[in-house]
């Protein structure tokens, strides 16, 4: 079962059990700019605080041996399986043959390549950023730049937590076409990392939208997703959730 | 009307929920309760399953 773990004196951060889905369906009538965003870290599997050792690879990348971060579809069925929508970070591979991981990585901002952890795979050493529409692929963004991060070694990440942010728009509140705009730096759509990942600091983040984006889309949404999902299918580290956030501006 | 801008500078918002879990005791949770914003329901209640 998930708990609560105080990291330092305040951060009160949710820790996922191993292979552990959290879904959280929202209400966001009439949107035209909806924006979720999470600061996240791991630790590893029986530790509630110790982010070394986690390098791991998975069986065959099917939806369960995928990490899904994002929004989906509400109800607890993985993406990638029959009546989901899913917008967001995975390493699902589309279901073709391969093996997910998860590797060291400095997110080529040094030499050590062990200050980050990074979810990748057999298919895309990058994982990949996902927009399913009820189970039919619109986008697969498998480029370096959507490439995620997970603190290693805080003193060089920057921060023990990681920002990271989908931020989703359409031109009318009944419209169907998506297209999300999302953070782009050179090797990462990380958003920056913290040692204070609370509310105020993520708000900021929301308000704040990084300038340099990818603008994927539009595409056609028939089944938009409604709920808040995050599940991370690896067996030696737990996904630790030190906040999260909804913004919907006005329309 | 709807205010669209793809990069720059935050205009406002009308709903929103930011949560550090700073509320919620130490321990065990089985499900996160919603947050209510501006009279608008904005997370509804979260659960936790595993695969």
């Amino acid at each position: 079962m998930a708990h609560v773990f105080l990291k330092g004196a305040t951060d009160h951060v949710i820790v996922l059990e191993v292979r552990e889905a959290l879904d959280q369906p929202f209400v966001a009538p009439g949107w035209t700019d909806l924006r979720i965003a999470f600061y996240l870290s791991l630790t590893d599997h029986t530790n509630d605080d110790v982010t070394t050792g986690l390098a791991e690879t998975l069986g065959d990348a099917n939806p369960g041996e995928s990490f899904w971060i994002g929004f989906k579809t509400r109800g607890l069925v993985l993406p990638g399986n029959a009546g989901q929508s899913f917008i967001g970070f995975s390493n699902w591979g589309n279901g073709q043959i391969g093996h997910n991981k998860l590797v060291s990585s400095d997110a080529a901002g040094g030499t050590s390549n062990a200050y980050f952890w990074r979810p990748s795979s057999d298919i895309s050493p990058f994982a990949a950023f996902y927009m399913l529409d009820n189970n039919v692929l619109r986008y697969e963004d498998t480029e370096v730049r959507a490439a995620i991060h997970f603190a290693q070694d805080p003193a060089h990440s920057g921060g023990y937590a990681g920002l990271i942010g989908i931020r989703m728009i359409r031109p009318s509140p009944i419209s169907n076409q998506i297209t999300v705009l999302l953070s782009h730096q050179t090797y990462s759509a990380d958003m920056g990392f913290s040692d204070t990942p609370d509310a105020t600091t993520l708000l900021a983040g929301l308000e704040t939208w990084p300038t340099s984006v990818d603008t994927l889309g539009p595409f056609t949404f028939n089944q938009i997703p409604d709920s808040v999902f995050c599940y991370w299918p690896y067996s030696l580290s737990r996904l630790r959730i030190h906040s999260r956030g909804i913004l919907k501006l006005v329309s | 009307m709807s205010i669209f801008f793809l990069t720059g500078t935050f205009l406002s918002h009308d709903a929103y929920s930011i949560n550090d879990f700073a509320s919620i005791a130490l321990g065990a949770i089985s499900d996160i309760t919603g947050d209510t914003v501006n009279g608008d329901t904005v997370f509804q209640a979260a659960t936790f399953q595993q695969y």
